[in-house]
C-alpha cells in the first residue's frame, strides 16, 4: 500500500514563510522608523555641522576682519571675504560698517544672492577695544549645498540602518529556518512516511535532545506507541470477531434449516442459502425479493403464516406448523416452519419475525404414501374398507350438519367366484380392476366415494343426491350396464359378471353411517335373493326389517 | 641705561608717581590741545591720519629696539609687541596702510616734533621743551616695583 503523500505546506500557509514575512515586515518597519529618525538626526546634525564649520571659518578670520575693519583696509577685507566665499558652504560674505554700509563683499563663483538664505552674523569689534563695535560680518550660507550635504549624510545613515535591519531579518530568518521550521518539516516528513502500526519511532537529533523539538518528538513517539498498542488490540479484537462471525456465518449458511428474518411488513431482511434451496429461489432472487411480500410469494397459504405470526406475537413463544410452499411445476413442497416474533418492548409492536424452515417434502410424501397404502386397496387403488367407512362417516356427519342428502350404494359382483375358480386369481384380479375402473368412471365426481369393502364388495357414496333424484336411478342404471359389460382377460377370453346394488339414503334411512350401510346391505341382499343385475332402494326404516323389493 | 633714565627722572621729578609714564607730544603750535587714548590709538595704529581739525598728522615712532617701545604699545593698545607686529604685518600685506615712521631715538623725536607742527610722537620722558605740548600721558601698566 502506498501512503498518500500529504501536500507540502505552501504559500501563505507556510509557517516559515509567514514568519519570514513577519520578520521582514517588522524589519522593514524598524528600518523605516530607524531610517526616518536617522534621516532627521542626520540632517539636523549635518545642518549643525555645516553651520559650525562656517562659524569656525568666521572665527578664524575674525581677527583679520577686525583689523581690516578697524583700519578700513578694504583690500584686506576683500581678501578675507573672497577667501571665505571660496568655500562651497558659503554664498555671500559681506562686512558692514557700523552705519550699515557694505565695506567689503565676496560672492562665490556661480552663486547668486538669495535674500531668504540662512544668515550668519558676527559683530566686528575693534582689535583694541572689544566694546567698540566696528560693524558686522554677514555670511549667507549656501543652503542648497548644506541641504544636499545633510541629505547625503542622512541618506547614508538611513541606508545603513535599513541595511542593518535587513541583515538582521535575514539572519533571524535563517536561524528560524534552521532551528524551528526545518526540524518541524523534517518531523512532518518522517511522520508522513510512517506506516500505522509499523512500530517505527522518530529519532531525536542530538542537537534537539533537550529542546522543544525534542519534547515534540517525544510526544509524537508516545502517541505512536499508544497508537500501535491500540492498533494491535484492535486487530486482535477484529480477528476474534471475524473468526466468531465466520463460525456463526458458517453455522448460519451450512445449517440444514432455512433461517430467515422478516421485518414487520413481511419483507425479507436476511436469509441463509438453505432458505434459497428449500424455497427453490436463487439467493439473488431472494435478495431481489426484499421489497416484496416474502410470505405471499413463498407460502401457498400466506394467511396461515400471518395467523401464526400473530399467534407467536400474542403468546410470545415459537409457533410451528407444517406448511405447503407455492408449488413449482407439478411437485408439491412442504416445510416445517417455526415462527418467533421479536416484539418492541415499549409498544408491543412487531419488530422482526424469525423463521426456521425444514424441507419436509420427502417426509410428507412418505407419509402420504404410507397413508395412501393404508387407505387404499392395493389392487384397485380404490379406498379400502377402513378408509371408505371413515370417509362415509365424514360424509354422513357433513350431510347431517348441512341437512343435505346423501346416497349410499353397496355393490356386489355376481359370478366373480366362478371366474376366479375357472380362470385363476389373475383373471379375478383383472375383473376387479376393470370393475373398479368402471365404477370410478361412472361416479365421475371427485367429491364422491368409491371404496372396495373387501372381496367383490364395493361401496359408493354420492353426496347431495336423494332417492327422488332422477340422476340417481340413471346413474345406477348406467353403472349396472357398465359393470355388466364383458371383461377381456389377458389370454383373450371374455368373461362377464353380474352386479347387485343396494341403496340407502340419508336422511331417509337414517343419518348414522352404519345404519345407512346396514340398510343398503339389506337392500343388496334383497336384490341378490331376487335375481341379480338389479338395484334396489332400501325400505324406509319404519318397515324395518325390509321385505324383498324388486327394482 | 634704564637705571640711569630712571635716576634722571627721579632726580628731575622727585614727586613723580611710582609708575613710569609715556608722553604723547605734538608741536606747541599744533591746535590739538589734548588727545583721548582712543584717538591716540587710532592715530598710532593707522586708522586715523588727521588731527581733530582735519589737518594731516605725521606719526612718528621710536625704533623697534627701543627699550620702552613694547611697554608703550602695551600701555597704548593693551597688546604686546608681537600682537602689534602681527597687526601691522596684516595691514602691510594689503599695502594700504603703513606703520608710523620710526626715528632713531628720542632725541631725533624731539627734534622732529619741535620742527614740524603736524608731527606727533611719543617720549618716555616728559619733555621740558616749551616748543612741545604733551597731549596725553599714558601710565605704564606694570608696577615699577617689579623691576
Amino acid at each position: 500500500m502506498t501512503l498518500p503523500t500529504a501536500p507540502r505546506v505552501r504559500g501563505l500557509h507556510s509557517l516559515q514563510l509567514r514568519f519570514m514575512l513577519l520578520v521582514f515586515a517588522s524589519a522593514a518597519l524598524l528600518a523605516l522608523a530607524a531610517a526616518t529618525i536617522a534621516y532627521r538626526l542626520g540632517q539636523a546634525r549635518a545642518l549643525a555641522s555645516s553651520r559650525s564649520s562656517v562659524e569656525a571659518l568666521a572665527a578664524a578670520v575674525e581677527k583679520t576682519v577686525s583689523i581690516g575693519a578697524y583700519a578700513e583696509d578694504e583690500v584686506l577685507l576683500h581678501e578675507v571675504t573672497s577667501g571665505l566665499a571660496s568655500n562651497e558652504l558659503v554664498d555671500v560674505v559681506e562686512v558692514l560698517s557700523a552705519d550699515g554700509r557694505a565695506i567689503a563683499k565676496g560672492l562665490r563663483r556661480g552663486a547668486r544672492e538669495d535674500p531668504g538664505a540662512t544668515l550668519l552674523t558676527r559683530p566686528v569689534v575693534s582689535p583694541f577695544d572689544e566694546r567698540e563695535v566696528l560693524g558686522q560680518l554677514r555670511i549667507h550660507l549656501n543652503d542648497a549645498k548644506v541641504r544636499a550635504d545633510a541629505n547625503h549624510e542622512a541618506y547614508t545613515l538611513a541606508a545603513a540602518m535599513a541595511g542593518q535591519a535587513a541583515l538582521l531579518a535575514l539572519v533571524l530568518y535563517l536561524l528560524a529556518a534552521r532551528m524551528v521550521s526545518g526540524p518541524i518539516v523534517w518531523l512532518a516528513d518522517a511522520l508522513r512516511h510512517m506506516r500505522p502500526g509499523g512500530g517505527e519511532r522518530l529519532q531525536t537529533p542530538p542537537r534537539h535532545a533537550a529542546d522543544e523539538i525534542g519534547v515534540l518528538i517525544a510526544g509524537a513517539n508516545a502517541l505512536l506507541e499508544a497508537n500501535d498498542t491500540a492498533l494491535r488490540n484492535e486487530r486482535r479484537l477484529r480477528a476474534e470477531v471475524e473468526a466468531m462471525e465466520a463460525r456463526y456465518r458458517q453455522i448460519f449458511d451450512a445449517s440444514s434449516a432455512g433461517i430467515f428474518v422478516l421485518d414487520a411488513a413481511g419483507h425479507l431482511i436476511n436469509g441463509n442459502p438453505t432458505v434459497s434451496r428449500v424455497v427453490g429461489v436463487s439467493m439473488a432472487a431472494l435478495g431481489a425479493l426484499g421489497e416484496q411480500d416474502f410470505i405471499g410469494s413463498v407460502f401457498k397459504s400466506p394467511d396461515q403464516v400471518r395467523q401464526m405470526m400473530a399467534e407467536a406475537a400474542a403468546r410470545g413463544e415459537t409457533v410451528s406448523a407444517d406448511l405447503e410452499l407455492v408449488p413449482q411445476g407439478e411437485t408439491r413442497r412442504w416445510v416445517h416452519c417455526l415462527i418467533s416474533v421479536q416484539c418492541d418492548g415499549s409498544q408491543g409492536g412487531v419488530r422482526t419475525v424469525e423463521g426456521v424452515i425444514y424441507d419436509i417434502t420427502e417426509r410428507k410424501s412418505d407419509e402420504n404414501a404410507v397413508r395412501h397404502r393404508a387407505e387404499h386397496d392395493g389392487l384397485t387403488a380404490l379406498k379400502n374398507r377402513t378408509a371408505g367407512l371413515a370417509v362415509l362417516a365424514r360424509f354422513a356427519a357433513d350431510a347431517c350438519a348441512r341437512q343435505a342428502m346423501l346416497t349410499v350404494a353397496c355393490i356386489d359382483l355376481d359370478g366373480f367366484k366362478q371366474i376366479n375358480d375357472t380362470h385363476g386369481h389373475a383373471a379375478g384380479d383383472a375383473v376387479l380392476v376393470a370393475s373398479a375402473e368402471r365404477m370410478r368412471a361412472a361416479v365421475r365426481r371427485a367429491s364422491d366415494l368409491v371404496a372396495r369393502m373387501g372381496g367383490d364388495e364395493f361401496l359408493v357414496a354420492l353426496r347431495d343426491v336423494g332417492p327422488a333424484d332422477s340422476v340417481l336411478s340413471q346413474g345406477l342404471q348406467a353403472l349396472l350396464e357398465s359393470l355388466a359389460q364383458p371383461v377381456r382377460l389377458a389370454n383373450g377370453v371374455d368373461v362377464q359378471v353380474g352386479v347387485s346394488i343396494g341403496v340407502a339414503c340419508s336422511p331417509l334411512h337414517g343419518t348414522d353411517p352404519l345404519q345407512l350401510m346396514h340398510a343398503a346391505d339389506e337392500a343388496l341382499y334383497h336384490v341378490k335373493r331376487n335375481g341379480k343385475l338389479a338395484f334396489a332402494l332400501a325400505l324406509p326404516p319404519l318397515a324395518y326389517p325390509l321385505p324383498t323389493l324388486t327394482a | 641705561m634704564r637705571w640711569r633714565a630712571l635716576l634722571v627722572v627721579m632726580l628731575l621729578l622727585p614727586a613723580s608717581p611710582v609708575c613710569a609714564d609715556f608722553y604723547i607730544v605734538v608741536h606747541a603750535g599744533n591746535p590739538q590741545r589734548a588727545l583721548t587714548q582712543k584717538a591716540a590709538v587710532d592715530l598710532f595704529m593707522g586708522r586715523n591720519r588727521a588731527f581733530a581739525n582735519g589737518d594731516l598728522a605725521l606719526i612718528f615712532d621710536l625704533p623697534r629696539d627701543h627699550p620702552r617701545r613694547a611697554a608703550f604699545y602695551e600701555a597704548l593698545t593693551g597688546m604686546n609687541v608681537a600682537q602689534v607686529n602681527s597687526y601691522w604685518s596684516r595691514l602691510m600685506f594689503s599695502g594700504q596702510s603703513v606703520p608710523p615712521q620710526a626715528l632713531p631715538d628720542e632725541t631725533a623725536m624731539l627734534t622732529i616734533l619741535k620742527r614740524n607742527p603736524s608731527a606727533l610722537g611719543w617720549l618716555s620722558r616728559e619733555p621740558a621743551d616749551p616748543g612741545l605740548r604733551t597731549v596725553l600721558v599714558l601710565r605704564e601698566l606694570r608696577e615699577v616695583g617689579e623691576k
